[in-house]
């Protein structure tokens, strides 16, 4: 498919889009938080990608590789706003299950994405890459560039900060 | 364990804490039923691992397809790596050979002569080759940096230093020979 896509087929790229446009996103919105920030990281994403797949080596990992250029974007765009965007998002889906459990559930989940979105531009990226979009730390070494070390050592502080926020936001709602 | 370690052990394997069994954190398993505080920290770690597991995947803008093939529809279509590469190579011999034809051509034209003094030309011309050298080394680069950005811009620009530098080195040498002939 990135052969076709190299040989300069739109179509075959067209379904590469398809295929990754829901993770891109998933992952410009939980790093950006903000909707039209996260629809233009997206689209950013993939013209950059078309620009740049002369360049990719045959045989390695597309999904990294694109996680990188989404990930270096959202943190370029998180940087432009110089501060921590703390704001949520509108609305979640409704889980399923006992509504009660459901609110709980996902005052859980807003309470973590106040925390996530409260951590420097490069300790969210690791974040949302790791626990979020599911990325081994392989992967994340080669989609960051750091060294595998760092990404551990990175991802250990990431969590303490995510607590501590954590904390300081359960101890202000007691 | 002491409570420093189970805390440190709670931040660096919260998941695993999380799904419980593992043989090597019976003692940590131990320490939490008997430690309210450790209880409390774990309790916030499983908040926070919770909170990103149960973190919703949304569905992406119905448009963003669309407006991406938009964006790309004028980009020219991209060319594989290798054949950047032998465009590249084959690019900068291109340039290496004009560049030579037209430093002997312009010496010819600006500085004649006998054989003899051809060449002490020549020997003369190794001594200046330091200059054009360095200035083609500019110009090839250029070259190469336009070959494989594809910008027409950046493209002209080089034309342009690739041939106007060259020229003016070989200039510069016949006239430095004409003086010291």
């Amino acid at each position: 498919m990135i052969a076709r896509v190299q040989a300069g087929d739109r179509q075959a790229f067209s379904v590469l889009v398809e295929r990754y446009q829901r993770e891109v996103w998933n992952l410009a919105l939980r790093m950006l938080d903000d909707r039209e920030d996260a629809r233009d990281v997206a689209q950013e994403t993939f013209v950059r990608a078309f620009q740049a797949i002369g360049r990719f080596r045959a045989g390695e990992p597309f999904r990294p590789w694109l996680m990188r250029i989404a990930s270096n974007l959202a943190v370029d765009r998180l940087r432009l706003r110089g501060r921590a965007h703390l704001e949520l998002c509108e609305t979640f889906p409704q889980p399923d299950g006992d509504p009660a459990e459901g609110v709980s559930r996902r005052e859980a989940v807003e309470r973590v994405r106040a925390a996530v979105a409260a951590l420097p531009p490069e300790y969210r990226r690791l974040v949302v890459l790791s626990y979020l979009q599911g990325l081994t730390h392989q992967e994340i070494a080669a989609a960051t560039g750091l060294a595998l070390t760092q990404v551990k050592n990175r991802l250990y502080r990431a969590r303490l900060m995510m607590k501590r926020t954590l904390e300081g936001k359960v101890a202000h709602d007691v | 364990m002491t409570c420093r370690e189970v805390r440190r052990e709670l931040c660096r394997r919260w998941f695993a804490v999380d799904r419980g069994g593992a043989p090597d954190l019976a003692d940590l398993q131990v320490h939490l039923v008997a430690c309210a505080a450790c209880r409390a920290e774990a309790e916030t770690w499983a908040q926070l691992h919770g909170g990103l597991a149960g973190w919703p995947d949304e569905p992406p803008p119905a448009d963003l397809v669309g407006g991406v093939m938009a964006a790309v529809a004028g980009l020219p279509a991209p060319a594989p790596r290798s054949d950047r590469f032998w465009r590249g190579l084959l690019g900068a011999l291109v340039a290496w050979l004009a560049l030579a034809g037209a430093g002997g051509a312009a010496a010819l034209v600006w500085a004649p002569g006998s054989f003899a003094h051809m060449v002490r030309e020549v020997v003369t011309a190794a001594a200046l080759g330091g200059l054009i050298a360095a200035r083609a080394g500019v110009a090839l680069a250029a070259v190469a940096r336009a070959l494989l950005s594809e910008h027409p811009l950046a493209a002209a620009a080089a034309a342009v230093v690739f041939i106007a530098l060259p020229l003016l080195g070989a200039q510069t040498a016949a006239r430095r020979l004409r003086t010291q002939g």
